[in-house]
């Protein structure tokens, strides 16, 4: 984006909803800010931008005197002279040898008086920092090219001020190696505008920062599951033609990348992305393949594995119902180009990517981009109990028709926990409602900044339901927002996993709202998102009349409309 | 209006985004646009540095008709956009 890009989308008419990020830096924000604000309209045309910085040259006291409530979200941007005035060019303290040692002591006073400013906030706030991204000026004696004694200790130093604040999950660190790729450090430095405006970073690095900042500030949903090709991307070789045997994912065999590959997905896999396989191969063989003890990628993290001649949409098509997902949020992978195409032709929305086998630069750039699609703050339970209950599903419950649900839940075993509270950092709770599209009230999404208004929200309150049953746990798998009234009680948000569809959990929720709550009608926020078909279908079969825009529920509709509720309810006390 | 123009304007506009074209067009000095400051003139700056690859000097101190003189700056460097670089 160039800044006149940037300037025009700043400038677009201002819209309804305000985002209030306070951008902290000791130098003019100037164009950083502008950056900073056209990537946050980019990616919401819906926010109006309110950034706000504070004094120049004081970075520390900026944050100390900042008022957490007044804002949705904070930009912290560190140079060197932040941490101590000598480190930057505007001030002329001295670099002589004997100042050396004073300058670390000063840089570390700094960083503590940073820490206890940024550890305020941190519980209040969404909070993104940005290290030192400018060159140390040329002060110590050892040259250049030698890092000096005293850099060393001052880039430790750095570094364990930067984990200390990210064990926390609300406290995100710009990844230097991110940076780095994109914006080369040797031409980050404009020492012109420093001296003359205050200003010390090249136009390039300016727009670069700003979409970094802004990323990690608005952090889109990710993908949920990735379906990949056997023959030639999982491994190298035929199956049909080599046998389970003459597969290969070694260095000695020249097909590092594939092994590469399956270290790739298994790592995915254990951090709860479902992985499914679609080959046009021979069932048998594909079961002989995936018994090999060297595979990198065991059998068990891969699930359905579809290995048949027929179409490979086919194949796709039965994963997403097996996973019961959307095509946007899968990513499938093959080799062939071919069969790529008839893939994505078939789902537009899938994003579909050729495994380029012989590119090793291309292969390098899709774990990459791959790793972004499937990033995530932090791993909850529910992560690793994916897999498992969508497998429990499909060899129990898909069995059960609808005359013989009644008995089947019954014998189940169902156990929901309901639990009541408002903890700042429920990842899991937000999650879901980020990333359902299917059984969601209306599509909402709660970034940083929405859930930090949420907690803030005296009104509002948050439900989570876990689930399990003698097949096993579900987890955490519905999430309700909303708000009680007179009588009457008001849904914002509710969302639902798809892995928890046909057991009635939903029909448990709103009795446990009516009873909770000893309310008599329940609205609900509705709206159509045009993937939300589950719920409306849901919501029109508990009332007599076509459900519209804000649809109430009466206590009695619902009980006289409602079926048979199977599990055994247990209540956790509200935490946060 | 050729592109150059157009472009120019557009520069211009980024810039002052609450002065019309016939505001900018029309002004005598750049402290007549409406919604001129300081911060608006570096963008400006920058902004025709990134558009024409063109650092014009003392530019805030152009005066009598400030945007046919950058036009007019550009004309005599030959210069229409960053594609097209100076000579």
């Amino acid at each position: 984006m160039n800044l006149i890009d940037a300037l025009e989308r700043v400038n677009l008419p201002v819209a309804a909803h305000s985002l209030r990020v306070f951008l902290a830096c000791g130098f003019t924000p100037l164009h950083l800010e502008t950056f900073l604000a056209a990537h946050l309209r980019e990616f919401n045309p819906a926010w109006r931008i309110e950034l706000n910085s504070g004094l120049f040259g004081d970075l520390i006291g900026n944050l100390e005197r900042m008022q957490p409530e007044e804002h949705d979200a904070l930009a912290v941007v560190i140079e060197w002279p932040d941490l101590d005035s000598r480190l930057g060019l505007r001030t002329l303290g001295g670099w002589q040898v004997e100042k050396l040692p004073d300058i670390v002591k000063s840089v570390n006073q700094s960083l503590e008086r940073l820490t206890r400013a940024l550890q305020r906030i941190a519980s209040a706030l969404p909070i993104c920092i940005c290290l030192p991204t400018l060159p140390l000026p040329p002060l110590f004696y050892t040259g250049m090219r030698q890092s000096s004694v005293f850099e060393l200790g001052l880039r430790r130093n750095l570094a364990s001020f930067a984990e200390d604040l990210s064990v926390g999950r609300r406290v995100s660190v710009v990844s230097e190696q991110h940076l780095d790729e994109n914006s080369p450090p040797g031409k980050r430095f404009d020492l012109r505008t420093d001296i003359a405006q205050g200003f010390p970073y090249k136009i390039f690095h300016a727009a670069q920062l700003g979409e970094l900042l802004a990323e990690l500030i608005y952090r889109q949903g990710s993908k949920k599951g990735l379906i990949t090709d056997l023959d030639d991307t999982l491994w190298a070789g035929i199956l049909g033609e080599v046998g389970p045997e003459g597969i290969c994912w070694q260095l000695e065999q020249h097909a590092q990348i594939h092994g590469i590959y399956q270290q790739f997905l298994a790592s995915l896999a254990s951090a709860g992305i479902l992985i499914a396989a679609a080959s046009k191969n021979d069932a048998t063989l594909v079961d002989h393949a995936f018994e090999r003890d060297d595979l990198l990628l065991s059998k068990a993290s891969v699930f359905p594995i579809e290995a048949h001649w027929r179409r490979k949409s086919e194949s796709v098509q039965h994963i997403l119902t097996t996973w019961n997902v959307l095509p946007e949020s899968v990513v499938f992978v093959d080799d062939s180009p071919m069969e790529v195409a008839e893939v994505q032709s078939a789902f537009p929305e899938m994003e579909c990517l050729v495994f380029p086998r012989d590119d090793y630069p291309a292969f390098w750039g899709m774990l990459g981009h791959l790793r972004n699609r499937f990033a995530k703050i932090d791993i909850s339970d529910e992560d690793a109990l994916r897999l498992q209950s969508i497998r429990n599903s499909d060899l129990s419950w898909k069995r059960v028709g609808e005359d013989s649900l009644d008995d089947f839940l019954q014998q189940a075993d169902g156990q929901l926990t309901f639990a009541f509270g408002k903890p700042a950092d429920d990842s899991r709770a937000f999650e879901l409602l980020n990333k359902t599209n299917q059984f969601n009230l209306n599509g909402k999404r709660y970034d940083e900044a929405a859930r930090a208004k949420f907690v803030k929200d005296s009104e509002t309150c948050l439900l989570t339901v876990s689930y399990q049953d003698k097949f096993g746990k579900l987890g955490r798998i519905a999430v309700l927002i909303g708000r009680p009234s007179t009588k009457r009680f008001i849904v914002e948000s509710w969302a639902m996993s798809c892995r928890a569809f046909s057991r009635r959990i939903e029909f448990h929720c709103l009795q446990y709202i009516f009873e909770k709550f000893a309310v008599d009608e329940i609205v609900f926020e509705l709206q159509n998102t045009n993937r939300n078909a589950p719920l409306m279908t849901f919501l029109q079969q508990l009332v007599d009349w076509p459900i519209e825009a804000n649809p109430q529920l009466p206590k009695s509709s619902f009980l006289r409309k409602a079926p048979k509720m199977p599990h055994h309810i247990e209540e956790e006390p509200a935490s946060g | 209006m050729d592109d150059r123009d157009d472009h120019l304007m557009r520069c211009f506009s980024s810039a002052f985004p609450g002065a019309t074209r016939d505001e900018i067009r029309a002004a005598k000095t750049f402290d007549a646009i409406p919604g001129w400051d300081s911060l608006r003139m570096l963008n400006l700056a920058v902004v025709l540095d990134e558009e024409f690859g063109v650092q014009i000097a003392s530019l805030g101190s152009l005066e009598l008709y400030p945007f046919d003189k950058v036009k007019q700056c550009l004309t005599q460097r030959g210069l229409t956009s960053t594609d097209q670089p100076m000579s």
